[in-house]
């Protein structure tokens, strides 16, 4: 009795294990996937410029092309992702229109974007709780291009 | 001998778990070796239009070593055209889809009855990016 109450604490421990290293396996990719997602959503985004004021010779960023690019962007990569419920997203354009963010470099046109993944838990075990994931990135123009 | 022939028994059912943190550790870094890999080549693509084929052959060949896959195995779908970053609409966008075998993701698999099939899947990357080619 004894030895088959050991070898049930140990299985108990080693399936647990197993468990947590799977779903911490795919919780690191889903983090990294994230962060390629926001990485496109901003570098996309900052690549949208409003055509009046570049032919003025400043650089305005199209908000508003930037934030449909990067919506359908996420509605794309979403689509096929099991467990996913949502996700948010927040995009902010620094330019010299829009104005800069305390502590933002002033004169560097940047765009940040800020992903929140709402999903089903992403562990099993019932003492490990992740049900949303945020990654961020900021793309800068650090070349004006018209100095 | 009672206790002997227990842990001749129990041994088997132990040893499945450690080889399978192992497995699991190796697929783990497989994962985030394939997406550090496509991320990459998705940059290249990005600078130069589309998925040339100089990037396709580097591709396969990273994949395939990472992943321990033949790199004919590996499949990648994109379009030919060059997109351009002041395309409109479609014109600006490049899509991709990679596909890469991953085999031995349980570990002992012929003592669980698992073909060699079985003990294998693809991982699917399907995204597209948006063209910086002037």
């Amino acid at each position: 009795m004894k030895v088959l109450i050991v070898f049930l604490g140990l299985f108990v421990i080693q399936a647990s294990f197993v468990s947590y290293q799977g779903d911490m396996t795919r919780y690191m990719a889903r983090q990294a996937e994230l962060k390629f997602m926001a990485e496109e959503c901003a570098s996309s985004a900052a690549a949208l410029w409003d055509q009046e004021a570049y032919g003025a010779g400043e650089i305005r960023f199209d908000d508003e092309a930037g934030r449909e690019f990067a919506r359908d962007f996420l509605d794309y990569r979403i689509r096929d992702m099991e467990g996913v419920e949502d996700i948010h997203l927040n995009l902010t354009f620094e330019d010299d229109y829009a104005g800069y963010q305390p502590g933002s470099p002033p004169g560097v046109p940047a765009v940040t974007a800020t992903l929140v993944l709402v999903c089903e838990d992403v562990f099993s075990l019932p003492f490990l709780s992740v049900t949303s994931i945020q990654r961020q990135s900021r793309y800068e123009i650090q070349e004006n291009p018209f100095v | 001998m009672k206790q002997f022939i227990i842990l001749m028994a129990v041994l088997p059912v132990m040893m499945i778990f450690f080889l399978q943190f192992t497995a699991d550790q190796r697929h783990g870094r497989i994962v985030g070796e394939i997406q550090e890999i496509v991320y990459s080549a998705k940059e290249t693509a990005k600078q130069e239009g589309y998925f040339s084929p100089e990037n396709r052959r580097r591709l396969k060949e990273d994949l395939g070593r990472a992943a321990g896959s033949d790199p004919e195995e590996i499949l990648i779908e994109s379009d030919d055209r060059i997109k351009t970053r002041f395309g409109v609409g479609e014109e600006r966008l490049i899509y991709f889809t990679v596909s890469v075998p991953i085999r031995g993701v349980m570990a002992a698999s012929p003592i669980l009855g698992m073909t060699e099939e079985e003990n294998c899947y693809r991982l699917v990357i399907d995204s597209y990016t948006a063209s910086e080619r002037i």
